[in-house]
């Protein structure tokens, strides 16, 4: 079998594909503005027409180079390029302002691939584990699962309460269109058959996450973009500064890996919030507390392997229970989906194969990142070039094009743009896109459940609590619940006495930096 | 902030009155209470009550700035006077989009319902080519540079998806002349 594996995972074809996206990726991910999330939902449109394991490979490598990429322009303009950078944008771009901007970047890319490492060593580890437990689970497990997916999304996703779960709300709604699965009604379908089978999923992350993301762009359009800093040091020197770095700190990116693995599986919380988290972390356990924020190293390898380790820890959920830990494995659900793969612990054990494949894939990925990333630190000025003004109507005609080639029809391009408009304004509002997204990918599944559920209990809705599994999960479930209405009371009393509107410090800043990524 | 969190209490409360109020009129499955218009309705009734407590957050926060600001603040002015803020508090004071700022994305907008509305019966390049160098142009780009990009980008697109990816985008106008 292992023989097997090998062959896929390092067959000419994959390895390829695993350079091409990576190099991809560093190129969204290095554009101010551009996510990894974005890149993710462009490069669907071809992983439709590869395998499985290729296809997932070619979504591994663009999210981890694209989230350690977002560096470059955080290092060299103070402006991250995707917000899991955001955390540790000043200490960066202070090191590279003192002349180092190499060492910064080679810190953020060594500790970004040893935080890949880790979490997808810590992936394969669980996983297969979770599986086994998870395969007993009957419709009433697999219903709580889900509605514990949506309810951690409002609890760990930022923004107020009644906000949050307006968002769950229009995610279910969404997720309500189409035909339904109890008696075959169409609903809110407006007379157009496209609409049968649903809201078509990738077309409408295209949207929220494409198409705002360029609205966003053109309205922030400036004829002169920000001047680059030119000097560097030379590379060798760098990155012997960068190894000793990362040997002086290496508790610190271990704890962050660690972390942030925890961190990027929960449902909800991506790569941004674990940045933060462990940033916080760091300079609290620091000797040099009030370096941070300075050019502190510790920081940037706190940051830089947290996020990276948390896009590994989004897949474990993904592939064990078919519940997305960040928005770029929802879409990559989405994408085994269409290949007729359905995420849950039985492709665990049917198709062992399959799995340690794409877990060999990950590792690859995260290795390549390296001498990929050195190519991109080398050619970072180049890359920054590029201007905004042309990377939007290019990234639009591809995103209008990709959904039509997803569905091969035009309602997929009035769902970008639908969609896409929805997603802006609610980021606009401060209504967090997370739980809508999740309600989006989890709102049929917590119905099939259900439906499924309620009839075979004959409408008694107590057996939700009868098997043991279904009664723990039900149980954490409705814990997670009564904790969110004490906060939304605890806010709405807060809230009065904060009406003059001075800023929520440090959770506005969380909120803020995952707008866009999940 | 506090007038866009009203406006989107009472866009949410009324969108979730829409669905679940259209959720009513779905059949019941045979014998039991529950049917296809559960879900909608319990989606639709939790929109309209997040809209509430949203648009109830956001009109304590205004009366109580209304008390430090009685009369700069003009009730009537969310949604399209969002610029007349002079008085409000420093969390409503975002900064507001530019004249330009309006342009680019109405422009953005409208190319994508041209294209999304013609693509079948003008087809995929008489379409692109133009949305691109429109859009290039008027985001700053020179008008050689906007064009050359244009055509690149929508020879691009049809290489990778049309050529490479067997993707049968709409030829349009162009049929007699497809390859």
């Amino acid at each position: 079998m292992l023989t097997d594996v090998l062959m896929t995972v390092l067959a000419p074809e994959n390895l390829l594909i695993i350079v091409l996206t990576t190099i991809y990726g560093c190129f969204i991910g290095a554009v101010p503005g551009l996510t990894a999330t974005m890149a993710v939902a462009l490069l669907v449109p071809f992983t439709f027409f590869l395998d499985p394991i290729p296809a997932i490979s070619a979504i591994v490598a663009t999210t981890t180079t694209a989230i350690f990429a977002g560096d470059i322009s955080g290092t060299l303009l103070r402006i991250p390029g995707t917000p899991a950078s955001a955390a540790y944008v000043d200490d960066a771009h202070t090191i590279s302002q003192n002349g180092k901007p190499r060492t910064a970047l080679l810190i953020s890319l060594l500790t970004a691939a040893i935080g890949g490492v880790i979490g997808v060593i810590i992936l394969m580890l669980v996983a297969p584990q979770l599986a086994h437990i998870a395969i007993s689970f009957s419709s009433y497990e697999t219903f709580w699962l889900a509605c514990l997916g949506l309810s951690c999304a409002v609890f760990v996703g930022g923004g107020s309460v009644p906000k949050s779960f307006a968002s769950l709300f229009i995610g279910l709604a969404i997720a309500c269109v189409g035909i339904d699965v109890a008696v075959g009604y169409p609903r809110y379908t407006f007379g157009v058959d496209d609409l049968m089978d649903g809201i078509t999923f990738i077309p409408a992350m295209i949207g929220i996450f494409a198409f705002s993301e360029v609205l966003r762009t053109v309205q922030t359009l400036k004829k002169n973009e920000t001047q680059l800093q030119t000097i560097t040091e030379p590379f060798f020197s760098a990155l012997k500064g960068a190894m000793s770095a990362i040997r002086r700190f290496g508790v610190t990116v271990l704890r962050s890996s660690l972390i942030g693995t925890v961190v990027g599986a929960l449902p909800g919380a991506g790569a941004d919030i674990a940045a933060w988290i462990c940033y916080a972390l760091a300079r609290r356990m620091s000797k040099k507390p009030d370096d941070f924020g300075k050019g502190s190293m510790d920081g940037i390898a706190a940051g830089g392997s947290a996020n990276n380790a948390a896009i590994s820890g989004a897949w474990t959920p993904a592939l064990v229970f078919g519940i997305p830990g960040d928005s770029v494995t929802a879409i990559a659900i989405g994408v085994l989906l269409l290949k007729g793969m359905t995420p849950g612990p039985r492709i665990f054990i049917d198709q062992p194969e399959l799995t340690s494949a794409l877990f060999g894939s990950f590792l690859v990925a995260n290795i390549m990142m390296v001498p990929v990333g050195m190519l991109a630190i080398f050619c970072s000025t180049y890359i920054l070039k590029v201007p905004r003004a042309v990377m939007a109507p290019v990234i639009l005609l591809f995103s209008l094009v990709g959904a039509y080639a997803i569905s091969g029809s035009v309602t997929a391009i009035w769902i970008v743009l639908v969609l896409g408009l929805m997603g802006y304004l609610m980021a606009k509002v401060e209504i967090p896109l997370a739980p809508a997204i999740l309600g989006i990918v989890l709102g049929k599944i917590i119905e099939d459940n259900f439906m499924v559920s309620i009839i075979k209990a004959q409408g008694n809705f107590l057996t939700f609590f009868d098997r043991s599994y279904s009664l723990v999960l039900g149980i954490v479930t409705v814990i997670i619940w009564a904790l969110l209405i004490i906060r939304a009371v605890r806010e709405m009393v807060a809230g009065g006495k904060r009406a003059g509107g001075e800023p929520q410090s440090g959770k506005t800043k969380a909120t803020k930096s995952e707008e866009g990524a999940f | 902030m506090f007038s866009k969190d009203i406006l989107t209490g009472v866009i949410l409360s009324v969108s979730g009155v829409w669905v679940a109020w259209q959720a009513q009129s779905f059949p019941t499955l045979g014998g039991m209470k529950f049917g296809p218009g559960l879900f909608p309705t319990i989606a639709g009734s939790g929109l309209a009550i997040c809209g509430l407590l949203v648009l109830f957050t956001g009109i304590m926060s205004y009366v109580r700035a209304g008390e430090t600001y009685p009369e700069t603040e003009n009730g009537t002015g969310f949604g399209s006077g969002k610029g007349i803020g002079s008085g409000q508090s420093e969390a409503s004071l975002k900064p507001q989009l530019s004249g330009k700022a309006w342009i680019n994305s109405i422009a953005l907008i409208l190319g994508v319902i041209l294209f999304a509305a013609f693509l079948d019966t003008v087809g995929f390049h008489l379409l692109a080519f133009p949305l691109m160098a429109c859009l290039l142009m008027l985001y700053g780009v020179n008008w050689w540079k906007s064009v050359l990009l244009a055509v690149g980008v929508t020879m691009l697109v049809h290489f990778l998806f049309y050529s490479f990816l067997h993707v049968p985008l709409p030829w349009g106008l162009l049929e007699p002349i497809a390859w």
